[in-house]
């Protein structure tokens, strides 16, 4: 099966990063880690992903990178007390999946 | 002809790869690609949610524009019903003198033609004519039918053609003001059809026996032209002879549509469906960039739904920004565009409660003086040189009636919230504001700021916290929120009352939020997990527009820019510093071919 979006590691700096026409014409989704996904095949996602330097991630690679942060953020979630815990505007952070 | 020097005073500029940030307009040589270039905005064409009729209605009828629309007649029962719609709410006016369905129709909300249809038994000849007030019966159709389609500009001028006498029916009619005359007939008789256009130049299409044949008439005679790419029959259409709009309808015993195609006076072309497939129902519009869907049947039943069609609308994004100084979440958002804001308090992990300010120019975030409270989940509203903090949470678990109010340079203690309380909607400015909402619990308080004291008004409908936000002390629009549960559901504050009106697409709570009840915004939020979804409001309805590169929630909470400029920023899952600045519309660049 053709893969619908590629993964790369890349630190957001602020202005520039994404603009207003990149973000138009191809969509952006990132994830914990500095992971972004944009889509495969795709001429503007590949020429983002040389503009900010991104290390390219297989899926595997990447969802990696997203399993140890998201586990760091559950440990921590998991030591707060009883009561910030039942914060509903504190669930605590959900396993992702990355898309092939 | 002339050149483009002439026109523009300048030559066109050759560039070996494209110019790094074209002007909308801007025409350019690219020598690589040997073509010639320019920068066009980027539209896109969509249906939105429109204000419900009063009273939801099939084989119903209408006239106008999108903005200024009629609806008349139609079952059940009282058939002659009336309304208006204004772009945003239909109102009831006077009914027609014999009620009816299955009419047809011509002209402007304030000046129209109703004409034929169908009363149990039988069909009508009746005609009657709109004033924008009354309707006063007038001279009848040459043939009674019903379900047959019209063209006209107003109650002066106008043409009636096809319908069901039964059998189907090709009969023209021409109508002066006065009388209706008998004009050459339509090429393919059928009954359920759609016209529009005026007496001089109409567009019929589609019908019964099903069909997809349209037909141009010149003021003489109509001819066959391309057929609708979907075949079918009561749809409803709009536009004009060279510019028009099907929409809808159905294959009997099969489907019913939601189907859109747009006419270019050549050919039909399908694009963005409805939101609701239906058929029997009224439509009004200028042309195929704008029209008017209403009532109907659309399963399981009649309906009072209303979709408004914007065959052009500007394609919004989010760009990165510049990172606020201090990363956190659950703080207040100030401000007036992209570019302009004002950001105070916040969480900042693990378990601080912040007292920094920073202030945006469109460049940089830069630090300024404290509030005088440290607290997070606090709301902002006003603009980023005039503004008040309010709200919030202290500690934990001591929420706040702190209010402080921001003169562009310094924080000032004023007058407490009648009660504390954390993740309130606000909307206003520093001498009239206005606070709803709030935890603990799910409060439904609403108090008023009118620049010194606090007064508690009427509640919200639903009690909640961490609402949206937008609008003014006497305009306002709380959405979505939690209560129990992650909520949907938005209320319009009139200055007086709060009403509820349609509902956000996605739950969500603590979201950011920007604009005025009749353009707003909302971004962002609590969904578990955040989201990244961005909703705008019309002043009927939420439609879901280009997402944040960063799902975030906890983000900015306040009014913070329009629904064209808008910030967000802070934020959490992961905390954050990251901003994006929202662009209502965006620019492509295309090829201009010059074989």
């Amino acid at each position: 099966m053709a893969k619908t979006y590629q993964y790369c590691v890349a630190e957001n700096w602020g202005k520039g990063f994404i603009d207003h026409v990149e973000s138009q014409r191809i969509t952006f989704c990132s994830f914990p880690g500095n992971v972004w996904q944009v889509p495969a095949y795709n001429k503007h996602g590949n020429l983002w992903i040389a503009k900010v330097a991104g290390t390219l991630k297989t899926k595997d690679e990447a969802q990696a990178i997203v399993d140890a942060e998201v586990q760091a953020a559950q440990a921590a979630w998991d030591a707060q007390t009883d009561e910030q815990k039942a914060d509903e505007m504190n669930p605590r952070p959900a396993d992702i999946t990355l898309e092939e | 002809m002339a050149e483009y020097k002439e026109i523009h005073g300048t030559k066109i500029r050759t560039y070996t790869t494209n110019p790094d940030n074209p002007i909308q307009g801007e025409v350019w040589y690219n020598e690589t690609d040997n073509v010639l270039k320019f920068q066009y905005p980027n539209t896109t064409a969509a249906w939105r949610t429109g204000g419900n009729l009063n009273t939801g209605r099939e084989n119903t009828q209408g006239t106008g524009i999108q903005t200024a629309a009629l609806c008349f007649g139609g079952v059940p029962t009282p058939r002659g019903v009336t309304e208006q719609y204004n772009g945003i709410n239909w109102t009831e006016v006077n009914d027609l003198n014999t009620g009816r369905y299955n009419a047809t129709g011509f002209g402007t909300y304030t000046s129209a033609i109703a004409a034929g249809g169908s009363t149990d038994p039988g069909t009508v000849a009746n005609a009657e004519l709109w004033n924008g007030t009354n309707w006063t019966e007038v001279n009848d159709l040459n043939t009674a039918r019903s379900a047959a389609a019209a063209a006209g500009a107003d109650n002066t001028s106008g043409l009636v053609f096809g319908g069901s006498v039964p059998p189907v029916s090709a009969t023209t009619e021409s109508w002066n003001g006065t009388n209706w005359t008998e004009v050459n007939d339509l090429n393919t008789a059928r009954s359920t059809l759609a016209g529009d256009g005026i007496i001089t130049a109409a567009l019929a299409f589609g019908g019964s026996p099903v069909t997809g044949a349209t037909e141009q008439w010149n003021g003489t005679n109509w001819t066959e032209v391309n057929d609708l790419n979907t075949s079918r029959q009561y749809l409803a259409g709009c536009g004009t002879s060279t510019s028009s709009l099907a929409f809808g309808g159905e294959t009997p015993g099969t489907a019913v549509f939601a189907i859109t195609e747009s006419w270019n006076g050549t050919s039909w072309t399908e694009t963005a469906d409805m939101s609701i497939a239906r058929n029997l129902f009224g439509g009004a519009g200028a042309s195929n960039l704008s029209g008017l869907a209403f009532g109907g049947n659309a399963a399981p039943g009649v309906t009072a739904a209303t979709e408004e069609w914007n065959g052009a609308s500007p394609v919004g994004a989010w760009a990165t920004a510049a990172t606020l100084n201090t990363a956190r979440d659950g703080l207040a958002g100030i401000g007036a565009s992209s570019t302009a804001a004002l950001g105070a308090g916040g969480n900042t992990p693990p378990g601080g409660y912040s007292a920094d300010t920073e202030l945006y120019n469109g460049t940089s975030w830069t630090e300024v003086n404290n509030i005088n409270q440290s607290r997070s989940k606090l709301t902002g509203l006003g603009i980023q040189t005039a503004a008040l903090a309010v709200a919030g949470e202290e500690s934990s678990p001591t929420n706040s009636a702190k209010t402080e109010t921001w003169n562009g340079t310094n924080w000032t203690e004023v007058n407490d919230l009648n009660s504390a309380k954390k993740r309130v909607g606000a909307a206003g400015t520093t001498t009239a504001g206005l606070v709803f909402g709030g935890d603990p619990g799910a409060k439904n308080e609403t108090e008023s700021w009118n620049g010194t004291n606090w007064t508690e008004v009427n509640n919200l409908n639903t009690g909640r916290q961490g609402p949206g936000s937008s609008g003014i002390q006497t305009s306002a629009l709380a959405s979505g929120g939690y209560s129990t549960t992650y909520l949907a559901v938005t209320e319009s504050w009139n200055g007086t009352n709060w009403t509820e009106v349609n509902d956000l697409n996605q739950v969500r709570i603590a979201m950011g939020s920007a604009g005025t009840t009749t353009a707003g915004l909302v971004f962002g939020g609590e969904t578990s997990p955040p989201t990244a979804k961005t909703e705008e409001w019309n002043g009927n309805g939420w439609s879901e527009v280009a997402d944040l590169n960063t799902a975030r929630a906890n983000i900015n909470q306040g009014v913070t820019g329009t629904a064209t400029s808008a910030l967000a920023f802070g934020g959490e899952d992961p905390a954050s510093n990251l901003t994006e600045e929202w662009s209502g519309s965006s620019n492509v660049t295309k090829s201009i071919d010059t074989d």
